[in-house]
């Protein structure tokens, strides 16, 4: 057994199966910046930090004429989001039922998921995890509500990131009303924008729901790592008559090399 | 007899076999070996136009734990190798190879596969107790089964006949090995014996296998990179 009591729940291996589904399948709807990002891991629950090859100079040393210095790490952080599943629900499973109600799972699921894509492309300060499109120096590319416009605007992103040295293939990660306006938008002559949109970046269109706006980035690899230590799992709390409480948890950091591999599309 | 019953497998071929995550903790005879190993006192004894050539040589040993591999029912427990010689006091290397050690616990047998830049490739194979500290395995040239395959000059040249290695594994973190190619040389008269024999010490212990680390407390739902999963709009 671990830390994530999956053995002291009240749930049925075919119960835990299917919760264990919905969440890989809702967690795989919704994260975008695994699909865009450089990965290592999972390291274990136990991997607390990621090496920054840095340090620090301290002022002084326990003898006269000694030089010392801290080691700087990147700590992983922690999310963890609740749920709770119904004992009358569960109980189903053991029946046969394949239908159970998991909308709790797919809530919590999504805020997780929400939570990682929030953190990398925005940043999460008390985390210590600088933010994609936060980061970038180069100044963002204004984007409206004409959507015939949107290859414009990518393709003058794709000059900046040209001109600042960042190879490509790029790809682009569409918050929610981008995503739409793309994806239902032609230009006149009446050819897709969404294609247009993959010429221009050579690389993949991603749906990324925590992005506000968007963001094209290289992919030429090297430039942003996401290091996770525990990967997503659902892990069980405690429970009561009524009610089986659980949590999907991760512990993960984000390094970002190169800054200037992204611009940010703001809207106006 | 029929092919099933040459082995303790059985007719289902396809049914494929749970192994251990854990590779470190199921490699039977050549658990020792795991880890990297430095050689200093090496002999062979190899042919050269005049009879028989003697050098001396240094070798560096890694072996790196591999996850469990299947083929069905069959699964083997390994080692991926690379051993890099070179002559004492000369820098350019001599001999090098790769390929891995297997464990076959349901069969009792280790398995090496060796593969040397010289267009040459062999499969070895030997019994042996999952404690044993002393096995042998063998190649025979011209098989379909732990034979040895040559490049067309080297098999028509140097025709290599069979194969032996005996492993030794000493109680001191050191094992050693002496093994034998029985050559059939060009206008030779008799097979020629190309023999080498070393003693390895070890320089670390093995880094877990992949699997290993990701299964060490983890239920995780396995998500891991998503960049060649086909997106909304790959």
């Amino acid at each position: 057994m671990n830390h994530l009591n999956r053995e002291l729940a009240p749930v049925t291996e075919s119960a835990w199966a299917q919760i264990d589904d919905e969440a890989s399948r809702s967690l795989k709807q919704y994260l975008a910046a695994r699909r865009l990002t450089d990965f290592e891991g999972p390291l274990g629950w136990d991997h607390s930090s990621v090496d920054l090859g840095r340090i620090e100079n301290l002022a002084d040393a326990p003898v006269e004429g000694v030089a010392s210095a801290r080691r700087l790490v990147r700590p992983l952080v922690e999310f963890r989001v609740p749920f709770s599943l119904s004992r009358q629900e569960l109980a189903a499973a053991e029946r046969g039922a394949t239908d159970l109600d998991l909308s709790p799972v797919i809530a919590a699921s999504r805020s997780a998921a929400l939570a990682e894509d929030g953190a990398i492309f925005h940043g999460f300060e008390n985390g210590d995890i600088p933010g994609i499109a936060e980061s970038s120096p180069h100044e963002s590319v204004t984007i409206d509500d004409d959507y015939s416009r949107f290859p414009e605007h990518a393709a003058k992103a794709v000059a900046i990131l040209r001109a600042a040295d960042i190879a490509g293939p790029y790809a682009i990660a569409l918050g929610a009303k981008c995503f739409t306006g793309v994806t239902e938008t032609t230009e006149r002559g009446g050819y897709p924008v969404l294609e247009h949109l993959r010429e221009i970046l050579g690389g993949p269109v991603t749906w990324a729901p925590a992005v506000e706006g968007a963001v094209i980035l290289s992919q030429r690899g090297g430039d942003y790592k996401l290091t996770v230590g525990e990967d997503f799992s659902v892990g069980y709390h405690f429970s009561d008559a009524d009610q089986v409480r659980f949590y999907i948890e991760e512990s993960f950091a984000f390094q970002i090399n190169t800054p200037e591999a992204a611009v940010r599309l703001v809207t106006r | 007899m029929s092919p099933a019953e040459t082995d303790s497998y059985g007719t289902d071929i396809y049914t494929e076999v749970d192994g251990d995550p854990d590779t470190l903790a199921n490699l039977g005879p050549i658990r020792p070996m795991a880890g990297v190993f430095e050689g200093l006192k090496g002999a062979d004894q190899h042919p050269i136009d005049v009879g028989v050539g003697r050098s001396a040589f240094i070798e560096h040993y890694e072996l790196t734990p591999i996850d469990f591999q299947t083929n069905g029912p069959q699964i083997f427990y390994g080692l991926r190798y690379h051993t890099n010689i070179r002559e004492v006091g000369l820098p350019a290397m001599f001999h090098d190879q790769v390929g891995y050690w297997l464990w076959e616990p349901l069969a009792n047998s280790v398995t090496l596969t060796l593969g040397i830049p010289r267009g040459q490739a062999l499969i070895a194979m030997g019994q042996a107790e999952a404690n044993a500290t002393e096995f042998e395995l063998t190649a025979t040239a011209g098989t379909d089964v732990n034979g040895i395959v040559s490049n067309p000059f080297l098999d028509r040249a140097f025709h290599t006949s069979s194969y032996r290695i005996h492993v030794t594994i000493h109680d001191d973190d050191t094992w050693s090995y002496e093994e034998e190619g029985v050559l059939e040389i060009e206008g030779g008269d008799a097979p020629f014996h190309h023999t080498d024999h070393n003693t390895l010490s070890r320089v670390s212990l093995p880094q877990p296998n992949p699997l290993s680390q990701y299964d060490v407390g983890d239920s995780s739902l396995g998500i891991g990179s998503l960049r060649n999963e086909s997106g909304y709009l790959p």
